[in-house]
């Protein structure tokens, strides 16, 4: 089933405009003369056939010209054929069910389940019905349809997950399936307290209907909210969401096997450490199980990595030793303000790259000087590019330009003399905004464009380099090539504040970590994630997953617990509930907006719209001219 | 236009007041005009008496005047009326359209009592049949000097009529016409060209002289319309939509055609044939009678 939708639906009011060739012919028509001549009988034999085709011209006219004016009110209004349920305008019932951990007890599904199908068998007559599911995020388990038959059995298989609650999510996925149809969403939720955290307010369309269908959530729950290793042993922690005391067993297993217990008493809403004392195996997965049937089980475990995370080496490499002339000490501080205990800066000189031992390689190198590399540190350099490595080269005063293609096994062409940068040239524009190095730096708020840059070195010869930012003189700032394997970032000023004041800027910070993360990315080194923040590649599901590395390297295990929040049974009220939904004007939600603009760029349908309009247009004037081709006045009789 | 001449201009004509005048103003100018042209010589002798002289026909010898006054006199130059002149004057409702301020009805009327004026001062006997599609109203021929007023009179008081229907009453004429005469027919002849030249003929085959003279309005003649309108025919109220840039050809060429048809057809029956243009001077109509008259 497909319609026609529109971007900007505003400007259909211009088709409005067709009123006024309309009421033209019609004035036309009323304010025909009546002439009273008698020779009449002289006329064209077949006046009425004259007049009908006269009748017949102007309303091909005024089709032609009503035509024109709908098509450009059509064009304006951006037009795309929209697809399946798009195309669906009657109201529908949005049913959102909640499949967060805190609804995975087994009484408290049941009672969503029921709830859920309820909801659907009592849309009203007419409304078409759907399905959300959301937890973190939202989702259309069943699209706007007029088979209800689906949306039950839909629901009947449905099952939670571990995942946390997020009303924002839920209300946003249905307010979006819905569209500008209007309709109404039904929360089936145990209206847990955590899903309103972050002051993600819910965002409801005018023309929405939102009610709740609240489902009791479980009377008690014991969780597992954390667990960390140590010295040789391990420590839990306990958590009751009971309002009594609750004695519970906390297992430490490891192997499939419990390899210790210990009995933790618990007051009422409170935590207990549990601490299991070692020594443990230095690699593999331990994971703590309590008992408790009341809650959800997915909090009853929580998983530990034994083996520790190996760090992300950044090396940041300068031509003196950082303890005498202190260069590279602002890249490295820039590099250390992200507070990750999974990496690691070393700052090292020329002198000691060149004979440092072979060992793991860095995650990237911050090159700002190369002076005193000799010839084995200029080509362990290069080959490390070459082979995959990332390289951000800041072209400061301590690198060697007569070396520097040995250093990094490319022809760099430069300038031989800095170039000294005057007026608005010494200011940085991001030519890509989109580049993850320069996407959170370059909006208006950035302070990248009032970087002061004093001198910098001039790259002559920019074929084959992706130019990521400029000088506003034009000369590039920042780009970025492949070498081999490997990518090669290149800034043409310096970084240790003595050509320009960029480390000084508050932007410096985020544009270096935004760079390591760049030139790094993929190389996951932390092992425990917490839902729903996962990385590419690892399985939202609790306990350990074994993912691979990024390019060729070892499989890692890594463990994913539940986030601590959602064993919290706490809930809100209905009407709590609804005081926190924000309403806004419905111009469609914006997934479905998103979705619409997609399509609308794909068809370019306006752009035939107005060809078509042209066309029109050329049609209607050979009409007229048709009709004001005829003899002059002059001609008589006698 | 100057002189004389001037006032034979309808749009002049129709400011005089009285229709007399009018008429007198009208011939004065057009004979004025002929005493000065080759044309001379048609004008009208008036009757006079002279003494006998040897050698004038005894017939001549008037002879009452020589009862009362025992001489010889001879009526010379006089000439009998023995012409009977019928003005048919077609006063129907098509024949009061007027583009240029003067109607058809009131050209015609113009040039009836013209004619009028003229064929009294020629002693001719003059009468007046106005018609539409019935005669409407009669005055029988005669040559006294109140008769002109009869006809005047009759030609200012002169209904609007209906429909036109040429043929019919010149049939209705021809049945009471009783001896030879002049038949000056006058309309804009917007009827079957065919019934009307039908109608006609039977007054040539009598020994009747006929003088057609077809009026017809400046706007009939060149359709000189600009804007879209329905134009509305003043007898039987049929419209017709056009647009006169797009239909004025087509007009044209049936003007044109219906006008061929009439100079054709009764040229070919010795009926005299002339297309008058409502807007322009009546001397072309009075000269066009005299012509005709000279010939009899």
């Amino acid at each position: 089933m497909f319609g026609l939708g529109f971007l900007a639906p505003a400007f259909l009011a211009g088709a409005l405009a067709i009123a006024i060739p309309i009421l033209l012919h019609l004035f036309r028509r009323r304010s025909d003369r009546v002439i009273d001549f008698p020779a009449v009988q002289m006329l064209p034999q077949a006046p009425v056939q004259q007049q009908e085709r006269r009748t017949l011209r102007d309303l091909l006219l005024l089709a032609l010209r009503i035509a024109a004016l709908l098509l450009l009110a059509l064009s304006f209004a951006r037009p795309y054929v929209m697809s399946g349920a798009d195309a669906l305008k009657a109201p529908t019932t949005m049913v959102a069910i909640d499949t967060s951990l805190s609804m995975s007890g087994q009484a408290t599904w049941i009672a969503a389940t029921r709830a859920a199908i309820a909801a659907i068998d009592a849309a009203p007559v007419g409304h078409l019905v759907g399905v959300v599911t959301f937890d973190d995020r939202g989702g259309v388990g069943v699209a706007p349809t007029a088979n209800r038959a689906a949306a039950r059995a839909f629901l009947e298989a449905l099952r939670p997950g571990a995942g946390g609650t997020r009303f924002a999510a839920a209300i946003g996925a249905a307010a979006g399936a819905i569209g500008t149809a209007g309709g109404r969403i039904v929360v089936v939720t145990d209206l847990q307290q955590s899903g309103m955290a972050g002051g993600a307010a819910a965002s409801v369309p005018d023309g929405v209907d939102v009610s709740i269908s609240a489902v009791p959530p479980a009377p008690s729950n014991l969780a597992v909210t954390a667990l960390v290793r140590e010295g040789d042993g391990a420590t839990a922690v306990v958590q009751s969401y009971a309002p009594g005391p609750r004695m519970v067993t906390a297992r430490l297993r490891i192997g499939g096997a419990d390899v210790r217990r210990a009995r933790v008493e618990l007051e009422a809403f409170a935590s207990a450490d549990v601490t299991f004392a070692g020594p443990l195996p230095a690699t593999g997965v331990a994971e703590v199980v309590i008992d408790d049937a009341e809650g959800p089980a997915g909090d009853n475990t929580r998983y530990l990595r034994l083996a520790p995370d190996r760090p992300r080496t950044l090396l940041v490499l300068t031509a003196d030793p950082p303890e005498s002339a202190r260069t590279g000490l602002y890249v490295q501080r820039a590099l250390e303000a992200e507070d990750d205990a999974a990496t690691r800066v070393v700052v090292m000189d020329g002198r000691r790259y060149n004979a440092a031992p072979s060992g793991d390689l860095p995650a990237a190198i911050f090159v700002v000087g190369t002076r005193t590399l000799d010839r084995a540190g200029r080509a362990r350099l290069a080959s490390y590019l070459r082979d995959g490595g990332r390289v951000f080269l800041s072209l400061g005063p301590d690198v060697d330009l007569a070396s520097l293609t040995d250093a990094l096994g490319l022809a760099v062409r430069l300038a031989p003399e800095p170039v000294t940068a005057a007026g608005d040239e010494a200011a940085i524009v991001a030519a890509d905004s989109r580049h993850p190095v320069l996407r959170r730096l370059a909006g208006p708020a950035s302070s990248l464009g009032r970087v002061s840059i004093e001198q910098y070195r001039r790259v002559l010869d920019e074929s084959g380099w992706t130019v990521l930012a400029r000088f506003v003189g034009g000369a590039l700032a920042l780009g970025e090539r492949q070498v081999g394997r490997g990518t090669l970032l290149v800034f043409a000023s310096d970084l240790d504040n003595r050509w320009n004041r960029f480390p000084v800027q508050p932007s410096f910070a985020p544009f270096m970590v935004e760079t390591a993360g760049y030139l790094t990315r993929g190389a996951i080194t932390a092992s425990a994630f917490v839902l729903p923040d996962l990385p590419p590649g690892v399985p939202a599901l609790p306990g350990p997953h074994v993912v691979a590395a990024v390019e060729g390297g070892a499989e890692r295990t890594v463990v994913v617990n539940v986030s601590p929040a959602e064993s919290d049974p706490a809930a809100m009220s209905a009407d709590a509930f609804t005081a926190s939904l924000t309403r806004v004007a419905n111009s469609g939600a914006t997934p479905a907006l998103e979705e619409a603009r997609a399509q609308e760029a794909q068809q370019r349908l306006w752009q035939l719209g107005l060809l078509v309009m042209l066309g029109v247009l050329v049609v209607e004037s050979l009409v007229g001219r048709v009709t004001r081709a005829a003899p002059g006045p002059e001609a008589r009789v006698g | 236009m100057a002189g004389p001449a001037r006032y034979l201009d309808p749009a002049v004509l129709a400011r005089i007041g009285s229709l007399d005048l009018k008429a007198k103003t009208v011939v004065e100018g057009v004979l004025t005009g002929l005493h000065r042209s080759p044309r001379r010589g048609f004008s009208v002798e008036f009757a006079e008496y002279r003494q006998y002289l040897p050698g004038d026909a005894l017939t001549t010898i008037d002879w009452k005047v020589f009862a009362r006054t025992d001489r010889h006199y001879v009526k010379k130059f006089e000439e009998d009326t023995n012409l009977d002149c019928h003005l048919l004057l077609d006063v129907s409702a098509s024949m009061h359209y007027g583009s240029r301020g003067v109607t058809k009805a009131e050209y015609g009327c113009f040039l009836a009592a013209s004619l009028a004026y003229l064929m009294h001062r020629q002693r001719d006997a003059v009468g007046l049949i106005a018609f539409d599609d019935r005669i409407v109203h009669r005055v029988p021929p005669g040559a006294r000097a109140s008769h002109l007023r009869t006809i005047l009179l009759a030609l200012e008081r002169l209904p609007v009529g209906h429909r036109t229907d040429v043929a019919k009453p010149l049939g209705d004429l021809a049945k009471v016409l009783s001896k030879r005469g002049l038949v000056v027919v006058i309309s804009d002849l917007l009827d079957d060209p065919a019934r009307v030249i039908q109608g006609l003929r039977h007054f040539r085959q009598r020994g009747t002289d006929v003088i057609v003279f077809h009026l017809l309005d400046h706007q009939e003649l060149r359709f000189a319309f600009d804007e879209v309108a329905r134009f509305r025919d003043v007898e039987s109220a049929a419209e017709v939509f056009a647009d006169p840039a797009a239909v004025r050809g087509d007009y044209l060429r049936a003007m044109q055609g219906f006008i061929d048809t009439y100079r054709r057809e009764l040229g070919g029956a010795g009926i005299d044939y002339h297309l008058l243009d409502t807007s322009k001077p009546l001397d072309l109509a009075l000269v066009a009678y005299l012509n005709t008259r000279g010939r009899n």
